[in-house]
């Protein structure tokens, strides 16, 4: 759904209810009941957090990033000194930040969430988020809800993108950036559809001996709403030319 | 970060060599068989090449008031488009009457009609009219005209977009058969095989190398073809437009050298020079031993080719690329008309006396 300003009317709707929902799930929301006049300044400005975010398609209101709990992992500096140590950590933690958000989203079926441009590059959606916007309106076409195992990160690390891979992105249509992050995925990992009545049906499903390589380029963003999260401009697989950029 | 992010099995997973995605109109014409130079190809963005397409009907909404407040009428004027070559056609009905019209960049990404191309590829597009009211009676009984409504303000010549997901996935337009145009390619590498030629011509001599080659081979060591072909249309008559990178390797040249007492290619003699697919075959027997009526040898060639089909598309939702059978027999293989005669004879002592 485009975030046009034709939307308005929704949109109201679509933060009421995210205020809403956003201020029963805070700490400051379950003290004693106030008139809406004299909120507390951390509930105000909880409140309005939810709305900003509700207007970027997260409904409802998503957790703090210090409520979140990011997938473990080992970060690793795979950048030939072109960073220091602690900006790979540093990186490493953002892209487990955005990770963790990326999750709740299919979590909460929020697809708007995945077109806004808030995780990703909008011109990399189809790239990146292309399949999972297929399995939600799948799941939305038959009744259900999608809901997924997410895989399990065994190692991510910071790699230098060469010249020549940039120029592939560019061809592409996609900003290309001159570090990636490289992860190891691990099994299992599942996706299926859930019905009201508890059926449920398997999209897709790997065991715990799936291994798979990857490699997002991006760079690290300050999301006032989300917090420190590695923005994400696109990504390869690590096979052929890419496996020598991911170093995995 | 998507399942695509995460690589599984049987999936279209990104790699740099993946098709870029254009406006359908750059692709050229449908249909049509194109040697090309470049080992990637091009996707088109969804569109239709036989006439319109537009997105789910118009329709009214309304916000939810108390009877007695001030509302707001909204109107999704359905927006339908037509493809041109290098531009594209955005029109629609507004609710007061009439029809409006817009000429659109194909490549514009944006929030009104007039840079709405790749929005309407994966949604339906609307034009959003407005009119204030009041609630009265569950319903927002109307006061005003309708307006062009747009928050940001933009001039009501060029309405902003309401949008929705209408997405287009294969199912909806799946790929035509691509066996004709393999049959084709077949066809011009059968016209194209060379004419086989020797030496020492017209005479070989047994014992000493003859050399043959293969002259007028128009297919070099590898052709690439590129072909778009277009899906039938969905129900919103969009299409999907699949590229296929058809590539033809040569694969090597099997001699027949006619010779009963072996086959075996031997390294030709300098003195043969360079010529295309040489080789050289050692005679132990002058050709006249051989049987044939016109007591030559009779050489033929086989070439081989390998073929590779590969069909890159653009959906809704991202970009695919899989490999297809090429449904004919491989290699394909290809003979000059006729077999090549050839003289083999042997060195005539001249008496010294």
């Amino acid at each position: 759904m485009s975030s046009s300003g034709t939307r308005i009317g929704l949109v109201l709707a679509a933060l009421l209810l995210a205020v809403t929902a956003c201020q029963a799930g805070t700490p400051q929301a379950r003290t004693s009941p106030k008139p809406t006049t004299s909120a507390s300044p951390s509930a105000s400005a909880d409140a309005q957090r939810c709305a900003r975010l509700a207007k970027r398609g997260f409904t409802p209101c998503p957790p703090l990033a210090s409520q979140l709990q990011l997938p473990a992992t080992t970060i690793k500096n795979a950048s030939d000194g072109a960073v220091d140590d602690a900006t790979a950590q540093k990186w490493g933690r953002a892209f487990q930040l955005g990770q963790a958000y990326y999750y709740w989203v299919l979590d909460q079926n929020a697809r708007e969430a995945l077109t806004s441009g808030v995780l990703a590059d909008p011109s990399a959606t189809d790239t990146l988020f292309g399949g999972d916007l297929e399995e939600l309106d799948q799941a939305k076409r038959e009744g259900g809800t999608l809901v997924q195992r997410p895989p399990g990160l065994s190692v991510l690390q910071i790699v230098v993108v060469p010249s020549d891979t940039q120029q592939a992105m560019s061809r592409q249509g996609l900003i290309p950036k001159g570090f990636a992050i490289a992860v190891r995925f691990v099994g299992p990992q599942s996706r299926s559809i859930r019905f009201a009545d508890g059926r449920q049906k398997d999209l897709v499903s790997v065991g715990q001996d799936y291994v798979a390589t990857a490699m997002t380029w991006g760079s690290l963003q300050e999301d006032r709403d989300l917090g420190a999260i590695w923005y994400e401009n696109g990504y390869y697989v690590c096979e052929r030319t890419v496996k020598s950029v991911c170093k995995l | 970060m998507a399942n695509a992010w995460v690589p599984l099995p049987n999936q279209s997973n990104a790699a740099p060599d993946d098709c870029p995605v254009v406006y359908q109109g750059q692709l050229g014409e449908q249909g049509q068989l194109k040697k090309t130079y470049k080992s990637t190809a091009e996707c088109g963005r969804d569109g239709s090449r036989v006439g319109t397409y537009a997105g789910r009907a118009s329709s009214t909404r309304q916000q939810l008031q108390p009877d007695g407040t001030s509302c707001t009428l909204f109107y999704n004027a359905s927006v339908t488009f037509q493809d041109s070559p290098t531009y594209m056609t955005a029109s629609w009905s507004p609710p007061n009457g009439g029809s409006k019209q817009l000429r659109i960049d194909p490549n514009s990404n944006g929030n009104t009609i007039s840079t709405s191309a790749v929005a309407v590829s994966k949604s339906s597009v609307y034009s959003v009219y407005s009119r204030d009211g009041t609630y009265q009676n569950n319903e927002c009984q109307p006061k005003t005209g309708w307006q062009s409504y747009c928050r940001e303000g933009r001039p009501t010549d060029d309405p902003c977009t309401f949008t929705e997901p209408y997405p287009l996935a294969r199912a909806q337009s799946p790929p035509p058969p691509v066996a004709p145009y393999l049959a084709k390619v077949k066809g011009e590498l059968q016209a194209a095989a060379g004419t086989i030629s020797s030496m020492p011509n017209p005479r070989g001599i047994v014992n000493l190398p003859t050399c043959f080659w293969m002259d007028g081979m128009t297919i070099p060591d590898e052709q690439d073809y590129s072909l778009v072909l277009a899906g039938p249309p969905d129900p919103s008559g969009r299409q999907i437009f699949y590229t296929y990178l058809i590539r033809l390797f040569f694969a090597g040249i099997e001699w027949n050298f006619d010779d009963p007492l072996g086959n075996g290619e031997v390294q030709p003699h300098p003195a043969c020079g360079q010529h295309p697919q040489l080789t050289a075959h050692n005679y132990q027997l002058i050709s006249e031993k051989r049987g044939n009526d016109d007591g030559k040898y009779h050489i033929t060639a086989r070439e081989n080719y390998q073929l590779t089909v590969d069909m890159y598309w653009s959906d809704s939702y991202t970009t695919h690329h899989e490999p297809v059978d090429p449904g004919i027999p491989l290699p394909i293989t290809v003979s000059p008309l006729g077999a090549y005669p050839q003289f083999v004879g042997q060195v005539e002592g001249i008496p010294v006396s």
